[in-house]
């Protein structure tokens, strides 16, 4: 499946209310929560077999699909 | 003279240190002059349309803007009530009815809620307010205030349901103030980073302590709390040295491993309230920064605040817990079969137009039967050391009784929040099942929790129910939500 595929159907799972395709700002919009987020975290972890360190992140990883997916290739590559 | 109006001290701020910066977030910057200008001038604007000692409802984003309409409202001989704009509608109705505010201030966004909840009340948009001062006027509505007046009322979530108003005059703010500057030794031009929202009354200290000492006041964005490693970048470049945080902001930076010297320069203080602090986090804090001032404080909104305080002046073991100590000057705090009662100046008159609330937990002093003395019951429980430092047990409602023992959750806690591979945890009774039900975020599993809980514990301590977490939600505030937690336990039980 196509992994961009596979992040977006993950994020739906989380909030099936947020345009994960379409949004570039989504924490510094105020679009996600904490709690959002930690889900999210949750949710690559099970998609893409990852662990995202708490202390590493910042909000440039998440504001959008494509930033996500790129956090989640640097750390299966780390 | 001393100080009757909390006015009083963004006047001094204004004549001594004009041109420094008063209140700050990214982005945006207001000296003390233009503070107290624009106070003047919502003052102004409020003064001519509703009379004095009125209610005024805030709906506003956390900003310097915000600031300006709370202490515009005290120009007008107001009081005021910020409102968590992110809260359901329904609750911000239900606010509204028992204030009944005769002005809304709003900004921009909040245009449609406010008019829906209004009511009667003026309308009042931010922006739409000019910077004309009617000086006559203002002098009027000071002439007649006097420091028992209202300067807040925040409503804080009642047992049934209904909010309570816990409203709050200037005397006990400057009470408080004055207390804290001297006590926390706060240097003139110390610089806070604001965590707490300003419908929580940590804000309190946090937005007087820095106009009292003529410092500033930084507004950390919402948003960085979910990215350690930016919080603490955000905080040396604006060159924060005091932060006043709930512990569980502070646990959640711990945790995340990014605490080190280099990442925290300009930090001097660090004092944290809301929330038992465990020492774990304590000690994970001063090992990276030990030459910092820890202090612990406590206190329900009730009485201003903080009514107790503690200063970290020893070595505690991760399983140890932190005393609340000793109370604040000018505070009196009483044991009454256990449970914490405040008298003092810092007491609030009551719940706003709620005399019963306000009758059952203001109540007469049975130890001064002569004179009527009123103490506040925090329904916490308390009890002295062998050091004589309080020491904080849990809430009254939190003790239970199981095969005879008396047993007090927060222990439990304690010991939980302890456990290495614990991020961070807690513990409530499921009366209806007479199970003790923990819950836990972090590596550690049950197995590994037990043994270290259990050196700790007596065994009919341990929990029944272990409910492993991959995290736990926070309220408005940065507490542990622990309401939605225990909502998902009941949902997942036959």
């Amino acid at each position: 499946m196509d992994e961009m595929r596979k992040l977006l159907d993950a994020l739906a799972e989380v909030r099936d209310d947020v345009d994960f395709e379409n949004e570039q700002a989504l924490v510094d919009d105020g679009v996600i929560d904490s709690l959002d987020l930690t889900q999210i975290m949750l949710a690559l972890d099970e998609a893409f077999g990852i662990h995202i360190p708490a202390g590493e992140i910042g909000p440039e990883n998440f504001n959008n699909a494509q930033s996500m997916l790129d956090l989640v290739h640097s750390l299966q590559n780390s | 003279m001393s100080t009757r109006n909390v006015l009083e001290w963004l006047e001094e701020a204004e004549r001594l240190s004009p041109e420094a910066v008063a209140f700050d977030a990214p982005g945006e910057s207001l000296t003390w002059r233009e503070v107290a200008c624009r106070a003047r001038a919502i003052g102004s604007c409020l003064a001519a349309r509703i009379p004095a000692q009125s209610p005024v409802l805030i709906l506003m984003d956390k900003s310097p803007a915000c600031l300006c309409a709370m202490l515009g409202t005290a120009y007008a001989g107001c009081f005021y009530t910020p409102l968590d704009a992110s809260m359901p509608e329904k609750r911000m109705a239900v606010i509204a009815e028992i204030l009944r505010p005769a002005a809304v201030i709003y900004g921009e966004k909040f245009g449609e809620i406010a008019k829906r909840i209004a009511n009667r009340a003026v309308l009042c948009g931010y922006s739409g307010i000019d910077n004309q001062t009617d000086e006559d006027l203002l002098r009027t509505r000071k002439s007649s205030h006097i420091d028992n007046d209202l300067l807040y009322v925040l409503f804080t979530s009642g047992s049934t349901g209904v909010p309570k108003g816990v409203s709050i005059t200037h005397r006990s703010v400057v009470d408080f103030v004055e207390w804290a500057c001297e006590a926390l030794k706060l240097p003139f031009g110390v610089r806070f980073g604001s965590q707490a929202p300003f419908y929580f009354d940590n804000s309190v200290l946090d937005i007087y302590c820095s106009m009292h000492m003529r410092g500033s006041l930084f507004l950390i964005p919402r948003g960085d709390f979910m990215f350690p490693k930016r919080l603490l970048g955000r905080l040396a470049d604006a060159k924060v040295d005091t932060i006043f945080w709930v512990p569980s902001a502070l646990t959640s930076v711990a945790n995340a491993g990014v605490l080190a010297p280099e990442n925290v320069p300009t930090l001097k203080r660090v004092f944290f309230c809301g929330e038992v602090m465990p020492c774990r986090t304590l000690n994970l804090w001063k090992s990276a920064l030990p030459e910092a001032d820890y202090v612990n404080m406590y206190g329900p909104t009730e009485i201003t605040d903080v009514c107790a305080w503690y200063r970290v002046d020893r070595e505690f073991a991760d399983t140890d817990s932190l005393p609340i100590g000793f109370p604040c000057a000018n505070t009196r705090i009483l044991l009454i079969d256990g449970e914490l009662c405040v008298g003092g100046t810092c007491l609030s008159p009551g719940y706003y137009n709620a005399p019963e609330k306000t009758a059952a937990a203001f109540v007469q002093n049975p130890q001064r039967p002569q004179i009527r003395e009123i103490i506040y019951k925090t329904g916490d429980l308390a009890e002295l050391n062998d050091r004589g430092e309080l020491m904080f047990l849990g809430r009254m409602d939190s003790q239970i009784k199981r095969s005879g023992y008396r047993i007090e959750l927060g222990e439990i806690e304690c010991a939980l929040q302890s456990a290495h591979g614990v991020d961070s945890g807690f513990c409530f009774y499921d009366a209806a099942r007479e199970k003790i039900v923990c819950v836990w975020t972090g590596e550690a599993n049950e197995k590994e929790i037990r043994d270290q809980m259990k050196v700790l514990v007596p065994k009919y301590m341990l929990p029944d129910v272990w409910m492993h977490q991959e995290s736990l939600p926070s309220t408005g505030s940065g507490k542990i939500d622990r309401v939605s937690v225990k909502n998902l336990y009941e949902h997942s039980q036959p």
